[in-house]
């Protein structure tokens, strides 16, 4: 049985990739078109199913769906409504809902009643009309059409590369995910890569936002990044998936990763950080600065840069010299002096600004410096 | 409550008077002072509240015992204030307030008065002043983009329009947000998303602010800061004269020792061992040993009547004589800090600064604390009181994402709302299904969803946060209809799901957790029957009627254990997951029946967190008929300098196989090794960046006997010279590739740009590059890169990027067109 039942199997899974359906009975004038390869997995895919009139009248009657297993056991069997076939192509999408459901004791029973989908196996779908011609004198007829499929479920897709919440230097990286199984020639994939906001899940930024990234009709499991697209930016989040396809029909897709683009360095902390103002005494106060020492100072006029001094407290004889210059324009100024543009300060010490030339008398900051970049990702 | 709001006062009087009682000479000075202060206080009270003489009369019935002891109170406060002081220049007798306790408690009780007349009168007001609707703020944002499509000659135009507006209704904060997308492409779709969410962060942002005004920390908390820092500056002060005269008295020779102490802040902070290592280290010491002994011999010839090198003798002496000042300083700055621990002042100005407005700020970004304050504190509503416990509200298009096998990364479109309140936690949803990925899929596949849409509806409680340790129960259902969709055919089976979950999270800290969830679930069609035809179906209806399966394969379980060493930097998980063949979950799309897995990853930092390792693998077994497996691996070495520099190497290995009976029917191998680089150095002004990454990908691929393989290596340097507020940057690419040379996108490319980043004006930052491109048997491409980017005035953003090429040669036509254009507008609605 088994070894007569592959023969069917391999004829019919060549006539299906290849021609798109297979009429069973050569001189009948209802005939069902299928594709098992897309459509014979799943129970709602059963509805899927096309009935070709080919002679003038129309038909009326039930439509039986009966899959068995390779032992010949039923797995289930649906059964429509009264229906009518037309002259032309028939859709059964709306007998979906319409029809009874009956499962049978094959193992393959539980597993289609509860997921909706029919394990890994071999399966004969048989689709038969019982009714009448809607014209006079018309007798009762019976068309029948079976199909032979052997399922191999697709395993889940996985994305490799980047690793699902990373963090990578390359704002151009290639995306890799683990090919298909099985394999299938005819097999296309599709990358979707939005940005993720902050806040955002992961599928709302997918469901939501615009990708940066699309790509479809890939035939191997990896994207080099496209020259046309931009560069993802520094320090912020994408998410991205993968769908796999034959033709316009979807039959995988993976999970959803994200990855962040940065070059070791912590996301400043720049933006949550307020701006001090240096006094002309010192107190007990003192902040702690990351990236960047931000500070505000009041310029009366008359000073085009700023002159100012910083000391290492636990080193007052250490200098810290090259400091970047800093421009000053008359009112108050929001001044940002990047960290990483001074040379000698090590991170977790404490330190002192001492600005020389704003005001009658010298100002004071003190800050501790803490490296984000020395710690690890 | 009303005591509280009264110490705010009185210790905001306090303070002030804290700050010049360092100054004042005697005590009635101080007294004086505080009872101007007081005056003034009141004074500010009166003319703020106009109906304080209307209304007075029926509040003047204050709880006597509560002015007595706030009195109390305060007059200890002020006396710590004279045992903190350490020098003779700040000496406040410590009876100084004995006789000011009753003119303290007249001032008190007016106080309370007028703070109560300005609760109740800001409370009238401010209920009759809420407005029902009220527009906060919002924003537009238009993203778009034309971008070619790989063999398409026809690009596809995106644009998504996203209105964002903030409201409060009845003070509370809302959002409204209007999501529109538009694709033309093959055919021309549009969707429009609405929804609806209460703003959490709003509210407990205002929360917050409300917060903030009550409780200012000077008020709440004995603040001396003030105080406390001249104090500390006038012992320092005097602890310094102390050196300077040691150092006079060793006429100047001392002076390197003083600079070498440095900030005299030190003397606070740094450990006494290092002070004395810093001046006296231990060669030092051996050298004083040594002149010691010189000297007792030159001392000894002396003594004798011998001759003796009297420049040696002074020299020696003098050396000596330095170092036995230099531990005088030491003994000095150590009795110093004796007298500070022992009078506390170290510690009050440890408090203070734990206290002050960071302290504060830190401490409200814990929305547990917000809770907790803002009730014990603020005169909040039943409403307001119910809010606080939203953690979230949304109608409309909205995700769920609760743990695996409950709801994970779910889209619906109706109602969705969590609470959490005395550690109970309530979830519950309702909405139709959405579970497609995105309006952009559209025109490239016509099943757009694997399962169909339908209603959703469910629950999830228990104690315990989502976040936090907890226990709870779930039950979700679902119902498929055969409603056509989205213009869509598509055949739907009715039916419904019910999945039942229990979660269980024990969790130490936010690195230590262990997360358990047992989940069944239940599908039935609306039309399903059972069959009698026994010579179809055999005889045995009972198990038609129970649904002919077993129970056990309906089950998934899914275990997880997180966890950190932190003083050995190392953090590790483990999971696993069963779900059975049966098992069925509409609400995690991503669950595969059938699956077998174990994880574990591990991370260890050695060499003060210089170098990282981590491992992380993965092995499934999926059982759909024929055995399948499944591994990954991910192994990674980073060494990590200052400034984000970097040296990573990585190995990951991917096998997956079919097997049936021992024979393998498909395997899949994949590797990638990489190793990644990241250097930096600046150069004067100019700062200069290098990352190079370096891969190498096998993939080979076995289906029955057929074994077909491709390989790549891929290159990539990117550098970035950055001087000022330009930067220059040379992007290269080589991916080498062999096996799939009649792709277009998979075979050997070469990429190359050059380019500038530069300031236009004020706000506007603007890129230009040139681009070539190739492809192996493909085409050679030349093209050129714009983008823009900035801010107009303070509501207007702009974005614009466009790359145009032109092919130089082209051996394989790729239909693509030849140009992608993005844009981005954003506007702020104020």
């Amino acid at each position: 049985m088994i070894s007569k039942f592959s023969t069917v199997r391999v004829w019919w899974i060549v006539s299906v990739l290849f021609s798109g359906f297979i009429p069973g009975t050569a001189q009948a004038q209802l005939r069902f078109q299928f594709m098992p390869a897309l459509n014979g997995q799943t129970v709602n895919g059963l509805f899927t199913v096309q009935v070709q009139n080919t002679a003038a009248a129309s038909y009326s009657g039930t439509i039986s769906i009966t899959v068995k297993d390779a032992s010949n056991k039923m797995v289930l069997r649906a059964i429509t409504g009264k229906t009518t076939l037309q002259p032309g192509n028939n859709f059964l999408y709306a007998e979906a809902g319409r029809s009874r459901l009956q499962f049978g004791t094959a193992a393959a029973a539980g597993a289609a009643a509860q997921t909706g989908r029919f394990p890994e196996g071999e399966y004969e779908y048989c689709f038969e009309f019982s009714g009448l011609a809607n014209k006079s004198n018309a007798s009762e007829q019976v068309f029948e059409d079976c199909f032979s499929y052997a399922i191999q479920p697709q395993l889940p897709l996985r994305l490799l590369y980047p690793d699902d919440g990373d963090t990578v230097c390359n704002n151009r990286p290639e995306l890799t995910w683990s090919t298909a199984i099985p394999l299938n020639n005819e097999l296309r994939y599709r990358l979707m890569l939005t940005e993720k906001n902050a806040n955002q899940l992961d599928a709302a930024a997918l469901l939501h936002n615009l990708p940066v990234l699309q790509q479809d009709n890939i035939a191997g499991n990896m994207l080099f990044y496209p020259s046309h697209a931009p560069a993802l930016e520094m320090n912020k989040t994408y998410v991205w998936q993968v769908e796999a396809y034959i033709g316009t029909t979807k039959v995988n897709q993976s999970e959803i990763w994200r990855f962040t683009i940065g070059c070791g360095d912590k996301k400043s902390r720049t933006a949550e950080d307020s701006y001090r103002e240096p006094g002309i005494s010192l107190n007990g106060n003192f902040y702690i600065a990351n990236s960047t020492l931000r500070l505000t100072v009041n310029n009366p006029g008359g000073h085009r840069s700023l002159e100012y001094a910083i000391i290492c407290l636990s080193d007052p004889a250490k200098a810290i010299d090259n400091l970047p210059g800093v421009k000053v324009t008359t009112g108050l100024n929001k001044i940002d002096i990047a960290m990483e543009d001074i040379k000698g300060l090590e991170t977790g010490k404490m330190y002192l600004l001492k600005i020389e030339n704003i005001g009658n008398q010298p100002q004071y900051l003190r800050f501790i410096f803490k490296d984000d970049a020395a710690l690890p990702n | 409550m009303r005591t509280m709001l009264f110490i705010c006062s009185m210790f905001l009087i306090v303070q002030k008077a804290g700050a010049q009682l360092a100054l004042l000479n005697s005590p009635q000075d101080t007294v004086d002072l505080l009872h101007h202060l007081v005056k003034e206080e009141l004074l500010q009270q009166m003319t703020a509240n106009p109906l304080k003489n209307k209304i007075s009369p029926a509040l003047k019935n204050i709880n006597a015992a509560t002015v007595d002891t706030l009195s109390d109170f305060l007059l200890q406060q002020l006396r710590q204030l004279g045992h903190t002081t350490l020098s003779a220049g700040n000496s406040i007798r410590t009876t100084a307030f004995q006789e000011t306790k009753e003119l303290l408690r007249r001032q008190i009780t007016g106080l309370m008065q007028t703070q109560d007349i300005k609760n109740m009168f800001s409370q009238v007001t401010g209920m009759a002043k809420q407005p029902a609707l009220a527009w906060e703020h919002g924003s537009v944002l238009i993203t778009g983009q034309v971008a070619p499509v790989l063999l398409s000659e026809k690009s596809v135009v995106t644009n998504n329009t996203m209105v964002n507006s903030s409201w409060k209704v009845l003070g509370v904060p809302i959002i409204l947000q209007l999501a529109r997308q538009d694709l033309w492409g093959r055919d021309y779709y549009s969707r429009n998303n609405f929804s609806v969410q209460f703003d959490r962060e709003a509210y407990l942002s205002s929360i917050k602010n409300a917060i903030r005004l009550k409780i200012r920390p000077a008020d709440l908390l004995p603040d001396y800061n003030t105080v406390l820092t001249k104090i500390k500056a006038s012992a320092l002060s005097g602890l310094r004269s102390s050196l300077d005269s040691i150092n006079a008295s060793c006429k100047g020779m001392l002076t390197r020792q003083l600079q070498q102490l440095g900030d005299p802040e030190n003397f606070f902070t740094a450990p006494e061992d290092l002070l004395r290592d810093k001046l006296l280290s231990p060669a030092l010491l051996q050298d004083l040993d040594n002149k010691k002994n010189q000297l007792a011999q030159l001392q000894q010839q002396l003594n004798e009547g011998d001759d003796a090198n009297k420049v040696l003798y002074d020299s020696l002496l003098g050396s000596i004589q330095v170092i036995g000042s230099v531990k005088a300083m030491l003994n000095k700055i150590e009795s110093f800090k004796m007298a500070v621990r022992q009078n506390g002042l170290f510690e009050k100005l440890e408090r203070a600064n734990q206290f002050s407005e960071d302290g504060l700020r830190e401490g409200l970004n814990d929305p547990d604390k917000i809770k907790a304050l803002a009730k014990e504190q603020l005169n909040i509503s039943g409403l307001q009181k119910f809010l606080l416990n939203i953690s979230s509200l949304q109608l409309g298009l909205n995700v769920s994402d609760l743990s695996p096998l409950t709801m994970s990364q779910f889209t619906s479109s109706g109602v969705s709302a969590s609470f959490t309140s005395n550690k109970s936690y309530v979830f519950f949803m309702a909405g139709k299904e959405k579970n497609y990925s995105s309006l952009y899929d559209r025109p490239f596949a016509d099943n757009i969803s694997f399962a169909a849409p339908g209603a959703a509806i469910g629950a999830r409680i228990g104690r315990g946060a989502l976040s936090a340790t907890h226990a709870h129960l779930s039950l979700f259902s679902y119902k498929h209809s055969n409603n056509q969709y989205e213009e869509r055919l598509a055949s739907v089976v009715p039916g419904k799901t019910v999945v039942f979950t229990l979660s269980n999270q024990l969790k130490m800290n936010a690195a230590n957790y262990f997360n358990l969830e047992v989940s069944s679930s239940k599908h039935s069609y609306d039309n399903q029957e059972h069959n009698t035809d026994s010579l179809l179906m055999g005889a045995n209806d009972i198990k038609q009627i129970t649904g002919q399966s077993d129970i056990v394969q309906r089950v998934a379980v899914t275990l997880q254990w997180t966890g950190e060493v932190e003083d050995k930097k190392l953090s590790y998980a483990v999971h696993g997951t069963h779900i059975g063949r049966e098992y069925n979950n509409p609400g995690n799309m991503f669950l595969s029946r059938g699956t077998n897995e174990l994880g574990a990853s591990l991370k260890k930092t050695f060499s003060g967190e210089k170098l990282q390792l981590s491992a992380r693998g993965n092995y499934r077994s999926y059982q759909y008929g024929a055995k399948s497996l499944n591994y990954q691996i991910y192994l990674q070495a980073k060494w990590k300098f200052n400034k984000g520099q970097y040296l990573a190497v990585s190995y990951q290995p991917v096998r997956s196989l079919r097997q049936d009976h021992h024979t393998t029917m498909g395997a899949i191998e994949s590797n990638r090794l990489a190793v990644d680089a990241n250097w930096r150095r600046r150069f004067h002004k100019n700062t200069y960046q290098h990352f190079v990454s370096l891969a190498l990908l096998q993939n080979s691929y076995r289906a029955d006997s057929i074994l077909s393989a491709n390989h790549s290596l891929l290159i990539n340097s990117m550098q970035t010279v950055t001087r000022g507020d330009k930067s220059y940057y040379l992007n290269l690419q080589y991916n080498q590739s062999a096996g799939l040379a009649n792709a277009a996108v998979f075979n050997t490319q070469f990429n190359a740009e050059a380019g500038c980043s530069y300031s236009l004006f004020k706000g506007l930052v603007a890129s230009t590059a040139i681009n070539y491109n190739s492809t192996k048997n493909w085409f050679q491409q030349a093209g050129i890169k714009l983008s823009m980017s900035g801010q107009f005035g303070e509501n207007c953003m702009i974005g614009f990027y466009t790359w145009v090429v032109k092919n130089i040669k082209e051996q394989h036509p790729v239909n693509m067109d030849m140009m992608r254009l993005d844009w981005s507008i954003r506007y702020l609605l104020r």
